[in-house]
């Protein structure tokens, strides 16, 4: 686990070399699909690098959660006031719920499922280092040998 | 090591859960669900429904190359676009734009759904849709209405103008579309795009309202009850003239009360001369079940309209009034859109405000500064029935002949990426119709006999030539020539002018049939189909324009119509080989409007509203005292009936959603018809044919002792009297009541609790809605509101999804006093705050401003301007 804090400098700089590589092509790649790809599928990329940085799985979750819902829920609030759109989301839930016509609610489940599936995608971004980092490790101790 | 082997695999295992959770999240919001688009795309950030802006930029400046000349559009405080400039042409471009903007989804539909395009934005399952639409060639004619145009603009400088303007128009709409982001919200959860607009699709608009008002397969049903009810009882029923009508023209005389019963009464013997009439029955119930018909039906008892117009003395003003609502189906949005156009050309100026039909650039009904006009539906009779003799395949019997069918050769493109071959077959007259039936019982029927249609639409029509040269009338001279033009859908105008003038022209073409191969005496005559292989019926031309019957300026001071009966006795005997009208109504609207003007003086606007407003139900005033009278005295009350009997006498015949005595009046009536018709009825194997029965009627066997057997149940040996009868109603009555309240105590039988409006999205999504809203007035009144509580033995709640379309009061003594309201709002984007701020307005009874008198955009009130767009021309 603390594979980083007792690697060489020359280790860890080979690493961010290959971090910033994956980075830039990550995001050469979001650029590309997001052509066809919507948003709020593409969204999970970021997060899964997001949680890759953290060094317990339960913060990557909280973490990553909380700053979708913060991301999410500026989105709502920019979009409510430039479009008047808050309306709309009081016609849903009449829609949903039938008469009722309480937007909030509807604005809470997207930023729950929103936050929910960000959290998720970075605790997989953390459990994902956790493999590259203890495949570098056997790599490493394999050429020890 | 091993540590970390485990650690590695129990990883890899989370990882593998942690992503298959996720990819489930993510492909259940991904797919489409209940035939809308994904969750995900609507709602998630990217290109969701929140970045549909709900109002119109405060300011937006719109440069275009096309445009000649400025056009400033001001958007007042319900959203309504004033429009400004000196050119027509720009004008037009500025309407067709602000149109998109609050209308675009429902030009869409009304479209499609006229030239038979459903299945290409919403899939194959509408396919049976499309080929219906189709076949009634309302694409067509459309298009060939559009060549006609175009052919003839080359010679007629009035009609290239059009042609120009419907192209502006089309520009204004097709500017929009190319240049907003972001579609409404119907397109991203249908997942459907907006193709550009064309003049064929503003001319289909004509196609849309005619199929609206004067389709119908009524000619068949009158044959199918006629052979089973015989033609006396059929005359009774639906022979004209019907009870108490007072006509739209008042200057041919009236007609008296029994002269309804005593016309027409002798015919020759109608099934010798329909040999083939079984199984034009069996054809016609089949067809009348087609989803589009089954709608049409319901709907169909909606469909009215009231006008009147009073001369200057009658009014306060010294000036004309003109009143009109139009009564139709409520949606959101409503069917009209509502615009004020000011062209300030320096040589021919026009300032027009009117009721829009969204995708039409001349207002249907509005004014100039010369003139104004209302519609309600005539109701001529413009379509006709004919059954053939089939041959084979291909050929069929028309005059005597063998004769090869004629084709109109369709591909439907569907949504799902198939083009389907689809192929209309025409008789001499019109599409074949029956091939619609797909039913092996009726097979043998189909291969024997066919049926076809003749309607008015199918021709090349010219409403949109009437409807501009109406909004350029400047006086009674130019819009009777323009009425020239008005093909289709047959309408009462209602007509006043800046000069006091006052007038009304039930106005459409009525088609003249040659009935010379009937029998003299043969009722008939455009009622019933006709023997097509015998060649009866044909279409021989139109009555002409003068022929129709017309009021100007008449002595009593005031006109109006609310589709009844169109001209009285004089005119019907003058014209006894024409068919005019096969449906009108039963007349208490028409009636209370002449009950209210008749005597009125010094009338104002304020009056007018009254009128509009009122809930007072004539048919209570003219019945409720005979029914009391009859059963005053029974000894067979109970204590709770003698009660209700004597509160019943103090009612003001309001049906007034707060109080009890409309819902007894009400279903006493409904239960009344069910037991003087049902056992005839039944006999008769007609059990559907009471909503098709005048309550008029109910008033007259009641006035009228001779009619007296009716009231006999012919299903029981007794003979039941006239006080049985209505006595036992009663009884009904009270129970069902008792029972659906849950309460004996009549003062809790609240109208409002049995009579309800609703306002329904255009898609029928609940949710995005309005009501059901507890409603005064019912189908009489003349503020309507319809349904009947009486269904299948029990009481249920009425819930009417139409009645008035829109209101408008025009002083022409103040026109800045004009005022109107439509039960929706000017944006049909959902959300919007002028999504339904009118029809807040419309429930309390209240109006807002036209604006009329602003003609230029310097002087509008900056505190009623919500939203400015400057169309400029791009240098």
């Amino acid at each position: 686990m603390n594979s980083i804090q007792s690697s060489s400098p020359t280790q860890v700089e080979s690493k961010n070399l290959l971090y910033s590589f994956l980075l830039i092509l990550a995001i050469s790649f979001l650029i590309w699909i997001s052509t066809f790809v919507p948003f709020w599928q593409i969204f999970v990329i970021p997060c899964i690098f997001g949680g890759w940085w953290f060094k317990k799985g339960s913060k990557a979750f909280y973490s990553i959660a909380l700053s979708t819902i913060l991301g999410w829920g500026s989105y709502y609030l920019i979009n409510f006031i430039k479009n008047d759109s808050v309306n709309l989301s009081n016609y849903f839930t009449g829609l949903f719920l039938g008469n009722f016509y309480i937007g909030w609610l509807l604005i809470s489940f997207l930023l729950i499922i929103g936050g929910f599936c960000g959290g998720i995608a970075g605790y997989f971004g953390f459990i994902l280092h956790r493999i590259f980092q203890s495949f570098i490790e056997k790599k490493e101790g394999n050429s020890s040998i | 090591m091993e540590k970390q082997i485990i650690m590695q695999k129990t990883d890899l295992i989370r990882g593998s859960v942690v992503l298959g959770i996720l990819a489930l999240i993510i492909g259940f919001f991904s797919v489409p669900l209940l035939g809308l688009a994904p969750m995900g795309k609507l709602f998630f950030p990217g290109q969701s429904i929140w970045e549909i802006p709900m109002e119109i930029e405060d300011t937006m400046i719109i440069s275009d190359s096309s445009l000649e000349d400025q056009v400033t559009v001001y958007r007042d405080n319900y959203g309504i676009p004033h429009i400004f400039g000196r050119v027509e042409n720009d004008v037009m471009f500025a309407l067709g734009y602000c149109m998109a903007q609050d209308r675009l989804f429902m030009m869409q539909m009304a479209r499609s759904l006229t030239r038979g395009n459903m299945s290409a934005i919403l899939g194959e399952d509408l396919l049976e849709i499309d080929k219906y639409n189709l076949a009634m060639l309302k694409d067509y004619y459309s298009v060939k209405t559009y060549k006609a145009l175009v052919q003839g603009a080359n010679t007629d400088p009035k009609i290239n103008t059009i042609l120009q303007e419907l192209e502006r128009f089309a520009d204004g709409v097709n500017y929009y579309i190319d240049n907003t982001p972001t579609l409404p919200l119907e397109f991203q959860l249908l997942d459907i795009n907006m193709e550009h607009w064309t003049v064929i699709d503003t001319i289909s608009m004509g196609k849309y309202m005619a199929e609206d008002l004067t389709w119908s397969l009524e000619d068949l049903y009158h044959l199918v009850i006629v052979e089973k009810m015989g033609i006396e009882a059929y005359n009774f029923f639906l022979g004209s003239p019907r009870p108490y009508q007072i006509p739209v023209c008042p200057n041919y005389g009236n007609f008296s009360t029994y002269e309804f019963i005593h016309l027409n009464q002798t015919f020759s013997n109608l099934n010798d001369s329909i040999p083939l009439s079984s199984s034009i029955n069996a054809l016609y119930y089949k067809l009348s079940q087609f989803p589009q018909e089954q709608t049409r039906s319901e709907l169909g008892a909606i469909l009215g309209s009231n006008n009147w117009v009073i001369d200057g003395n009658k009014s306060a003003s010294g000036y004309p009034i003109i009143c009109n609502d139009m009564h139709l189906e409520w949606n959101l949005p409503g069917i009209w859109y509502q615009a004020h156009l000011v062209i300030s050309a320096s040589d021919n100026p026009f300032n027009i405000w009117g009721f829009f039909l969204p995708g039409v650039p001349y207002p249907l009904v509005g004014q100039n500064q010369f003139v104004s006009w209302g519609f309600t539906n005539t109701y001529f009779d413009s379509m006709d029935w004919y059954y053939y003799t089939s041959v084979n395949e291909t050929h069929y019997i028309q005059d005597g002949k063998i004769t090869p069918y004629k084709y109109i050769n369709y591909t439907i493109d569907t949504k799902e990426g198939r083009t389907i071959k689809y192929k209309i077959k025409l008789t001499e007259e019109g599409p074949v119709f029956s091939d619609f039936i797909t039913d092996s019982i009726l097979d043998s029927i189909k291969s024997n006999n066919i049926i076809a249609c003749r309607w008015i639409a199918h021709n090349v029509t010219w409403e949109l030539k009437a409807f501009y040269e109406y909004s350029h009338a400047k006086n009674r001279a130019d819009f009777n020539a323009a009425s020239q033009n008005f093909w289709l859908p047959s309408q009462n105008h209602i007509y006043a002018d800046i000069y006091g003038n006052i007038a009304i022209r039930p106005t459409g073409k009525v088609p003249i049939r040659d009935d010379s191969l009937l029998d003299d005496k043969r009722f008939g005559k455009g009622v019933f189909p006709y023997n097509g292989s015998a060649g009866e019926g044909k279409w021989i031309g139109w009555l002409p324009f003068a022929e129709l019957p017309e009021t100007i300026n008449p002595n009593q001071h005031y006109l109006a119509s609310a589709n009844q009966i169109v001209a009285g006795p004089d005119y019907m005997n003058a014209h006894s080989n024409q068919t005019f009208q096969t449906y009108y109504s039963n007349g208490y609207r028409a009636r209370r409007i002449n009950q209210l003007l008749e005597n009125a003086t010094n009338l104002t606007i304020n009056d007018m509203k009254a009128i509009q407003l009122d809930t007072y139900s004539i048919k209570a005033e003219k019945t409720l005292p005979i029914l009391l009278e009859t059963i005053k005295n029974s000894a067979d009350l109970t204590n709770e009936e003698v009660q209700i009997l004597n509160d019943m006498n103090n009612w003001d015949y309001q049906m007034n959603l707060a109080r009890w005595e409309p819902s007894v009046f009400k279903l006493w009536i409904e239960i009344l018809k069910e037991q003087i018709f049902q056992d005839e009825l039944n006999e008769w194997d007609l059990k559907d044919f009471i909503p098709y029965i005048s309550d008029a009627l109910i008033e007259y066997l009641l006035k009228n002792s001779f009619l007296d057997a009716w009231f006999d149940n012919v299903s029981t040996s007794n003979t039941e009297s006239v006080q049985d009868t209505i006595q036992t109603a009663f009884h009904r009555t009270v129970n069902a009541l008792h029972s659906f309240f849950n309460t004996g105590n009549f003062d809790e039988w609240n109208w409002g609790n049995l009579h309800q409006n609703i306002f329904n999205h255009l898609t029928n999504i609940p949710g995005f809605g309005v009501g059901p809203i507890p409603a005064n007035g019912s189908a009489d009144t003349i503020n309507p509101s319809y349904g009947n509580i009486w269904k299948n033995g029990h009481v249920s709640v009425a819930t009417s999804h139409g009645g008035a379309s829109e209101r408008w009061i025009c002083d022409w003594g103040n026109l800045n006093q004009s005022i109107s309201v439509i039960p929706s709002g000017e944006r049909g984007i959902i959300g919007s705050k002028h999504y339904s701020d009118q029809l807040t307005l419309f429930l309390n009874g209240d109006y807002h401003q036209n604006y009329y008198l602003i003609t230029d955009f310097q002087s509008f009130p900056s505190n009623l301007i919500e939203s400015r767009i400057y169309f400029k021309k791009e240098v």
